[in-house]
């Protein structure tokens, strides 16, 4: 395994981040989102686009005016993504692993 | 994200890093689900519930029993409507959500054997209306120092990513 493994959608820690909490979650609000990422409303939106146009996130409005709310849920094709991209990062980390044994 | 504005060389890319980006992503929604109280009003309608329920079980006139059923009735319309729309979250079921469901479940059994006691060792009639009152702020003075630590423990997280 090489970086070259690595899904380049899911690179940005943020971006990461973001599918990370949509994957542990039936639907995440774009608020919760923003909040626990830290993240500006543009930055976000940015973020979430890049997702949903790789096919990762779905999103649904609900309600009207200031009750308005825009919610993200990971897609299967997103969950696929993000376990492929896991075990690319568990595979760069073994040889990292192996070598730290290897001194100790 | 990483910053190379500054004219070195982007830092190494660290796998670590990134998996432990997951694995707290996990975190913060199992804790989300049960670190977040909700507002500070939630104690007193809380209260409410639990001591409406309890009087209701124990009042000896048909119309205080209503009364005391409507009460509880109201306050957990309240608390449901409203937790269902405030919410941001909608977790998967995990054991640590359910284990926090079945922790929510414990306190408010015990506070209502608390109170359950309080009537039966006092006596329903000298029970209410002051004991009633009282335990109905003690109630909520508990849900308002339960809501305090949770929120302690949630702003004591550190931003993801």
């Amino acid at each position: 395994m090489t970086l070259h493994d690595l899904d380049p959608v899911l690179v940005p820690p943020k971006r990461l981040a973001a599918i990370g909490i949509a994957a542990a979650s039936k639907s995440v609000e774009f608020g919760f989102l923003r909040d626990q990422l830290e993240l500006s409303d543009s930055d976000l939106s940015k973020q979430l686009k890049a997702l949903s146009d790789a096919g990762y996130l779905t999103s649904k409005r609900t309600g009207r005016g200031k009750t308005r709310k825009s919610w993200f849920a990971i897609t299967e094709e997103g969950q696929a993504a993000l376990t492929a991209h896991a075990a690319a990062l568990q595979s760069l980390l073994a040889p990292q692993q192996a070598a730290a044994d290897g001194v100790t | 994200m990483e910053n190379t504005k500054s004219g070195g060389s982007p830092p190494p890319f660290d796998p670590e890093s990134h998996l432990s980006i997951l694995e707290e992503a996990q975190k913060v929604v199992a804790d989300e689900y049960a670190l977040d109280f909700g507002p500070s009003w939630y104690a007193p309608v809380l209260a409410t519930m639990i001591g409406g329920l309890t009087l209701f079980n124990n009042a000896q006139s048909e119309l205080t029993n209503l009364l005391y059923l409507g009460a509880a009735g109201l306050a957990t319309v309240v608390y449901v409507v409203h937790g269902s729309r405030r919410t941001s979250i909608r977790p998967r079921t995990t054991g640590r959500g359910f284990a926090g469901i079945v922790f929510v479940c414990v306190v408010l059994l015990a506070v209502v054997i608390a109170w359950g006691t309080a009537i039966s060792t006092i006596g329903y009639e000298d029970f209410v209306p002051v004991w009633a009152t009282v335990g109905w702020l003690a109630t909520t003075a508990l849900f308002l120092g339960i809501r305090l630590a949770l929120k302690a423990v949630r702003n004591r997280r550190p931003a993801l990513g």
